[in-house]
């Protein structure tokens, strides 16, 4: 395929991570008809966007572009999509409903809420795990909950035999060592399309041992609702407010992007991007302003502003510059990356260079930059 | 300090200490992270030593205090050894 193909496929891509439908300031005919559908599709796979895709063409009334093999595989995926959130819709009620019940107070992050407040609620939004945020003391309560429920902990499902299997000691290990989640809970299904549900839960806005530390008291403080439709009903769900939601998406995303350790099991996705542009693009003027007090009364700026400058590379936005973060984006601390050894690591070319890789980035040594000791305070 | 602990547990652990010269004995109360033992080795290290050894440490055990000094990681590991043995 050549350049101008490769550069229409990203280019969709992108559109259809931030966008609800195609932007009417942009000329359709001028990318649609470039696109290489085979390599969108493999791309699409990758960054777990075939729903966001095919919700993107639908909506925009481009389902007629991509071939009819293609066209199919798209609309599937985005109903099995659909189906896999109400579904999970319908558990995660199950979930905090019984936390609810025994005084825990919990707030659904990520996919399960993003999907109406970020996607619009058409199950555009890939759904993996039903993820929760829990105050840490409430952990153990919150396991004797989730198991009364029927869930199991330290598993893995093993997708040859199809069968639960234990977790990985290094796996296990990592839980203990790095307390800021639990266990993944699994509940095997039958007939459901899908083999279990996953109940991921957090116990820690940042990550452990980091030097960027926000009390769970203040982020579980005062929780949002979003009211998700489902099969039969529509169902209201805690979630964080919006500028925690935005800080958690930016430090996740940072997790992910910032460690070897990810880095060399798994290459970032486009959609993590997209989901920090659509937070920001969701935010009142008032949700600026108490993001910006939040960043700076906890002190968090440097992973903030490392993620919003990715973000505003790849996607033209500018979230730096809304949020004042300048100050905290020497190129040293942006091209960083932090090793398995605890030294750091450095990085070359652009972030979306990175998301458009099928490969990891080739990491080389570096000095230690600003802001990285708070990074990896707990990696040693 | 020969004697304390077998030949087996001091030649793998000393697989996991990068900063410990070959000819440099292996100290007892020495911090583990001063001879370059960092979070991700010492679950490759947990996991040799349970293979090796054929313990599992329980959940209570996997801290970081059990990982800080050698004494502290062959108190914890000679403890389930006994309780495999016994």
């Amino acid at each position: 395929m050549d350049d101008t193909g490769a550069a229409a496929c990203w280019k969709l891509l992108e559109l259809a991570s931030i966008h609800d439908v195609f932007p009417v300031d942009l000329d359709v005919d001028s990318i649609l008809p470039e696109v290489d559908w085979s390599f969108l599709m493999a791309a699409a796979m990758r960054h777990r966007l075939l729903p966001r895709v095919a919700d993107f063409l639908l909506r925009s009334e481009l389902m007629s572009f991509p071939p009819r093999e293609y066209r199919r595989a798209l609309v599937l995926a985005l109903h099995d999509n659909r189906y896999r959130c109400a579904e999970a819709t319908k558990e995660a009620d199950r979930v905090v409903r019984a936390l609810a019940d025994r005084g825990v107070t919990v707030a659904c992050t990520k996919g399960v809420g993003f999907q109406v407040s970020l996607y619009g609620g058409l199950g555009g939004r890939y759904f993996d795990d039903i993820d929760l945020m829990i105050h840490p003391e409430d952990k153990d309560q919150v396991a004797e909950t989730v198991l009364g429920l029927g869930f199991q902990a330290k598993l893995d499902h093993d997708f040859q035999t199809d069968t639960l299997v234990e977790l990985p000691r290094q796996d296990v290990a990592m839980f203990r060592f790095y307390p800021d989640h639990l266990p993944h809970f699994v509940r095997p299904l039958t007939g459901y399309g899908f083999p279990y549900h996953t109940v991921d839960v957090c116990f820690n806005i940042t990550w452990y041992g980091a030097g960027w530390q926000i009390p769970m008291s203040d982020v579980l403080a005062d929780l949002a609702h979003v009211d998700v439709p489902g099969h039969d009903e529509t169902i209201t769900l805690p979630v964080l407010t919006a500028p925690y939601d935005f800080i958690f998406t930016a430090t996740h995303l940072f997790r992910e992007a910032w460690y070897e350790r990810v880095i060399a099991r798994k290459n970032i996705r486009l959609g993590l991007f997209a989901d920090m542009w659509r937070q920001w693009h969701r935010l009142t003027p008032a949700d600026v302003q108490d993001l910006a007090t939040l960043v700076d009364k906890h002190a968090i700026a440097p992973p903030i502003a490392w993620v919003c400058h990715h973000v505003d590379q790849i996607f033209g936005s500018e979230l730096v510059a809304g949020l004042g973060l300048d100050a905290y984006c020497d190129e040293a601390w942006l091209h960083s990356a932090g090793a398995m050894d605890g030294s750091c690591l450095k990085w070359t070319g652009s972030m979306r260079d990175r998301v458009r890789s099928a490969d990891p980035p080739p990491l080389s040594p570096a000095a230690e930059p600003r802001f990285a000791a708070d990074a990896r305070a707990a990696r040693r | 300090m020969a004697g304390e602990w077998p030949e087996e547990f001091e030649k793998l652990l000393r697989t996991y200490l990068p900063l410990l010269r070959d000819d440099d004995p292996l100290a007892r109360t020495i911090g583990l992270a001063d001879l370059g033992l960092d979070s991700m080795s010492t679950i490759g290290l947990l996991v040799d030593l349970e293979e090796s050894f054929d313990v599992q440490f329980p959940d209570d055990a996997l801290v970081p205090e059990t990982f800080a000094t050698t004494t502290s990681l062959w108190s914890v590991l000679s403890g389930l050894s006994d309780q495999t043995s016994g």
